[in-house]
């Protein structure tokens, strides 16, 4: 997922960016509340990470002037105070989820999991497709009763493809969703994970859409359930 | 995020406003008593006149029926053949307050006390008019009551000054009135007391509630400035735990060692703060402190951070002695210092000056770091405030605790633009020192 985190602390941003790096997210950080605004509304993020206190401009008023035009996109705050009005403020304002600091690095990967879920509509974690069962949570990816071993931004580009089923994803959409502004991009990066995926996973699962990009399609069992609902 | 608790108490705001609320509370509250008091005291005589009439009445009857029967057994005795037209009573009618006469049916006045008229009162009542009523006699009213005898052969006609009948009401007015005289200037004084009173711990227990209404959000605020700090720590380790390459890992104990030294300043800061809140409650124990050895300590303590930082520090000091408290006047120094330093651009000057001025001791620090925006040069001394732009790590309590520290040496701060029209001057501004303050 890509993610866009703003906090002003230094050391807490870094490490928070590092952190999600490292569970395989694309993490854009800004430190404070203006760029925060603009990158939210520029950038196509599966989530945004909001402090509260932040220079320029405050978490409480970029949120809702984020929501106030329709940003749809799922906001978890981290906040260091955690009194109930400081909670129900931020949830009325169209926060999706709140972190008091400190917090576990693990448990904010899971919430942005689960508020990235909910936002596509989804109650479960696990991603079913054939026969193929993925589960975000502990990045496994499991035919019948064989797991496959892949790589962080293997996953995380099969995750991107298979939560879009049944669309083309261009291969800006696929660079954006793996890597942040810092990473150096190879331009054919995309191209290789995607070969790595086909290896691992069988040649039949990610289509190329010629000039477009990739997709994975939507499997008939799901065709004939949604037909029938 | 950083709420800012202003100061729980204004000194000079204290007396003038209470005291025009009080006065206009207790005037207020006499009015209201003077008039309730006034209104239940006119009930009141109200009631007793109509009492004291009703019970003139009852014995005006009472005589009447009295006389009557008397007379009524002188002529029983006599017999109506006495052929007396006008027989004097024999009463000594002086000390009564009525005059009565004793009329026969036919007009044939029986009896009278001497100063009753030779006519009657009244025309003679028909037999079912006989009662109550008024008169008028030299112009004054009177009080009338007649009444027959059973076999209706003769009507006594009675009449009582109605001058007479006032002096009861009239004693209860004079006795209320006094009252009401002597009860109001007193219940005046006991509400003002009570009100002056109630105000007084009212106004105590405001403050109380203010000084720990600030206490309560400082601590709130001091804890919560700690989580970030402490969330930066976690997360660090956690990512250090993770780390995929040694430069994560590096990266990471770095910004680890720097909160958790970010955590100890802002204790320390915190501490620092406790300390000269306390000492403000204390008489203090001022003595004559030379500033200029203060700021050569300050340079020396400091040398390494600057030389970390790239900042060049100069000194121009004059010998300049102030009163005030030599450890808090060194922490002044070091957080003004330190602040300048963290703020300071790399490759810059700073200049620490102190003086004797002839009205009063100079202190600047000048540098040429980032600067204060002059909306923001006020705000810089609340508690947790950073401006807007620092990405350094100051516990945000260093210029609050500057303030403090002036504030109790009776010295004033001022923020500038620095020399040469960059980064920040801070003037503090200490009264003259004089010999005789010592003491």
């Amino acid at each position: 997922m890509r993610i866009l985190l703003v906090e002003d602390d230094a050391m807490l941003g870094k490490a928070v960016q590092t952190g999600l790096q490292q569970q395989g997210h694309a993490v854009d950080w800004v430190r404070d509340g203006v760029t925060g605004e603009a990158a939210a509304l520029a950038g196509d993020y599966a989530a945004v990470l909001l402090d509260l206190g932040l220079p320029r401009q405050g978490g409480m008023q970029l949120l809702e002037k984020l929501r106030h035009g329709g940003y749809q996109q799922p906001v978890i705050i981290i906040t260091s105070r955690d009194e109930i009005p400081e909670r129900v403020l931020g949830l009325d304002a169209g926060a999706d989820d709140f972190l008091v600091k400190p917090f576990d690095l693990d448990e904010l990967g899971a919430r942005l999991r689960a508020a990235a879920r909910r936002a596509r509509g989804r109650a479960t974690a696990i991603v079913e497709h054939g026969a193929l069962r993925v589960d975000p949570a502990s990045h496994s990816v499991r035919r019948g009763n064989t797991t496959i071993a892949l790589t962080a931004r293997e996953f995380a580009l099969l995750l991107q493809l298979l939560e879009h089923r049944g669309r083309v994803q261009s291969r800006t959409q696929l660079q954006d969703a793996l890597y942040s502004w810092s990473n150096d991009i190879e331009s054919n990066a995309v191209e290789v994970h995607v070969h790595h995926l086909r290896r691992k996973l069988g040649r039949e699962l990610i289509r190329t859409v010629h000039g477009h990009g990739y997709m994975i399609d939507v499997p008939d069992t799901h065709q004939a359930a949604s037909a029938a609902g | 995020m950083f709420r800012t608790p202003t100061k729980p108490r204004a000194p000079q705001a204290e007396a003038t406003p209470g005291g025009s609320a009080r006065g206009r509370l207790v005037a207020l509250t006499v009015a209201a008593t003077c008039g309730l008091m006034s209104f239940g005291a006119a009930l009141i005589f109200l009631e007793a006149r109509a009492s004291s009439q009703r019970l003139y009445d009852d014995s005006l009857r009472e005589t009447g029926a009295l006389l009557l029967q008397l007379a009524q057994h002188e002529m029983a005795e006599h017999g109506r053949a006495l052929g007396v037209a006008l027989i004097e009573a024999e009463t000594d009618h002086d000390p009564y307050s009525f005059r009565f006469q004793v009329w026969t049916d036919d007009m044939r006045a029986a009896y009278r006390t001497a100063d009753a008229p030779a006519t009657p009162f009244m025309p003679l009542m028909p037999l079912d008019a006989a009662g109550f009523g008024w008169t008028r006699i030299d112009g004054a009213p009177w009080r009338s009551f007649a009444l027959w005898n059973r076999p209706h052969t003769l009507q006594l006609q009675i009449v009582e000054s109605q001058k007479y009948r006032q002096v009861l009401p009239r004693a209860i007015f004079w006795r209320l009135a006094i009252a009401l005289a002597l009860l109001l200037p007193i219940s005046a004084a006991l509400l003002w007391w009570i009100i002056t009173r109630s105000m007084r711990s009212m106004r105590a227990l405001e403050r109380m509630r203010e000084t720990l209404a600030f206490e309560r959000r400082f601590t709130s605020d001091a804890a919560h400035e700690l989580r970030t700090p402490l969330a930066a720590i976690r997360a660090n380790t956690q990512v250090m735990q993770g780390a995929r390459t040694p430069e994560e890992f590096t990266t990471a104990s770095v910004n680890l060692l720097a909160s958790v030294d970010r955590s100890g300043r802002l204790i320390e800061q915190l501490l620092a703060l406790a300390r000269v809140d306390a000492s403000a409650h204390l008489p203090q124990p001022f003595e004559a402190v030379d500033l200029a050895p203060l700021v050569h300590a300050q340079i020396a303590e400091h040398e390494r951070f600057a030389a970390r930082r790239q900042v060049e520090i100069e000194a121009s000091t004059e010998p300049a002695k102030v009163h005030g408290d030599r450890e808090l006047l060194r922490v002044l120094l070091r957080n003004l210092v330190d602040n300048a330093i963290r703020y300071s651009r790399a490759d810059t000057r700073m200049v620490i000056s102190c003086d004797t001025l002839a009205d009063g001791v100079e202190l600047a620090i000048n540098d040429e770091g980032v600067g204060i925006a002059p909306d923001e040069r006020a705000r810089v001394f609340e508690r947790f405030y950073r401006a807007s732009g620092t990405h350094d790590y100051g516990s945000g309590l260093g210029l609050s605790i500057v303030r403090r520290i002036a504030d109790l040496h009776g010295a004033s701060i001022q923020v500038t633009t620095g020399a040469g029209q960059r980064g920040t001057c801070f003037t503090v501004r200490f009264p003259a020192f004089t010999a005789d303050r010592s003491a």
